[in-house]
């Protein structure tokens, strides 16, 4: 292998032959894994060769392809160098199985996958939106979702060079935001969700916590409107 | 500070000028309330460190009387916008602008608030919060910095000596409107902007419609 850090240990490939395979992709490196063995194998790399720690969950849209992979990197908390673990799905309707029974910090990780891409994982404790809202429309970093002031893939727009009609962005969107609605969308009878959903995580907080690791009392304190960069970092010392 | 009311033409005798002061009823109303604006505190990104720079001991904005920067919406004068509006936060803050209490204003701090910034085509950013929300004073830089923001506090406070008793908009006989807050939809929605947005999917449905009808048929006869 080209990477000397992956070079020290040894090839997957030869402990767990019918499961993975390398990724030969120039440039790329990693494993492949089937995605309906994705569980079991993190399970043993996490058990038997001690990858206790999920340092990341992200997904990569491959359009030409049309491919939606979700890729893993795991590190031991001994140290050394991260592994890669992927599972590539089609991007019709992609479905993953959910890993936070293996490592749960991966719930919020998925949950981003879902709410930029629109990968669905299965038995995922609380897949909803994280960084968008419910109820946006759309997954922004596929590769061929627009916004509302897009103008071409790449700059110097036609409109700018070499002719120079520049045209703001405001004045070509018709409402001057950064703004796209769905065909036969109407605002006057749509009836926005109440915001169960945004507080779901809260409710969880307060109702369902009682199997933690540590026998203790467990109180919310309200720090109240942490807009104040000081009063972020008391809070974050509290924790 | 007496000398600067004094309307010229009227000369105050050297001993008196320290008690006595000719001026206009606008003028001391300007005076007041440019000296003591009360900015909210109201960080949202990088620009709110710039914010607490100028509000610290080396660039001091409490010389010019905005020493209290108020938590709560009810009690501030000034809304300083500094950092990215995002689309999530954008009803929050036109929230707190209908809070606050007359006479208000609004600083927007930084390439972001002003114009949506570096970030101006992001998914989730509301490019420039003049959208939704009266700007007054726009301070360009990314960050500006503190001497930049105090001399964008300096242009508000020349924009309030302009002012006039007559004229301005919390005295008028039209009663305030609050602005309407944006609703999460699809897309960050402006209630102002209701009317436009179905002619526009209207408009798109039924192109979308007439594109999947069969070529012959091209003339659309509904």
């Amino acid at each position: 292998m080209s990477n000397p850090s992956i070079a020290l240990e040894t090839d997957l490939t030869h402990i767990f032959p019918d499961m993975i395979k390398s990724d030969e992709r120039q440039g790329y490196e990693g494993y492949i894994v089937e995605p309906a063995q994705l569980v079991y194998f993190l399970t043993r790399l996490r058990d038997e060769l001690g990858y206790d720690y999920l340092s990341s969950v992200t997904g990569v849209d491959y359009l030409p392809e049309g491919k939606m992979e979700v890729v893993y990197h795991l590190r031991k908390s001994t140290g050394g160098a991260p592994l890669v673990i992927k599972t590539q799905v089609a991007r019709e309707n992609p479905v993953v199985d959910s890993i936070v029974s293996v490592y749960p910090g991966a719930e919020f990780q998925e949950r981003e996958a879902w709410d930029l891409l629109g990968i669905r994982f299965d038995k995922h404790p609380d897949l909803r939106r994280i960084l968008m809202w419910e109820g946006f429309d759309g997954h922004p970093l596929r590769k061929d979702w627009r916004e509302g002031y897009f103008e071409e893939d790449s700059k110097p727009f036609k409109s700018r060079w070499p002719d120079g009609h520049f045209k703001r962005s405001e004045q070509i969107n018709p409402f001057g935001k950064n703004v796209d609605y769905p065909a036969g969308f109407d605002p006057e009878t749509w009836i926005p969700e109440p915001e169960t959903a945004l507080y779901a995580g809260l409710d969880k907080m307060v109702r369902g916590v009682e199997e933690t690791a540590i026998d203790t009392e467990q109180i919310i304190i309200n720090l109240g409107l942490n807009i104040h960069p000081h009063t972020v970092y008391f809070e974050w010392r509290l924790r | 500070m007496t000398e600067g009311l004094n309307t010229p033409g009227y000369e105050i005798p050297p001993e008196m000028q320290g008690q006595v002061s000719i001026t206009t009823l606008d003028r001391i109303y300007n005076w007041g309330r440019r000296s003591s604006i009360w900015p909210m505190m109201f960080g949202l990104a990088c620009c709110a460190i710039e914010m607490i720079c100028a509000a610290t001991s080396r660039f001091d904005f409490s010389r010019f009387g905005m020493e209290i920067m108020r938590p709560s919406p009810r009690q501030a004068d000034l809304m300083i916008v500094s950092g990215t509006v995002t689309k999530k936060m954008i009803p929050q803050i036109v929230r707190l602008y209908n809070q606050m209490p007359e006479p208000k204003y609004v600083l927007a701090m930084g390439a972001c608030a002003s114009g949506g910034g570096p970030f101006k085509e992001g998914y989730n950013v509301v490019s420039g919060v003049d959208e939704y929300v009266p700007v007054d004073v726009y301070v360009p830089g990314c960050p500006p910095t503190p001497q930049a923001l105090l001399n964008g506090l300096i242009m508000l406070q020349k924009k309030i000596d302009t002012q006039s008793l007559k004229t301005v908009r919390w005295y008028s006989k039209t009663p305030d409107q609050a602005l309407p807050i944006p609703v999460l939809g699809p897309d960050i929605m402006d209630p102002r902007q209701y009317a436009l947005i179905k002619e526009y999917t209207q408009a798109k449905l039924e192109a979308q419609q007439a594109a999947l009808q069969p070529p012959p048929e091209g003339e659309a006869a509904q």
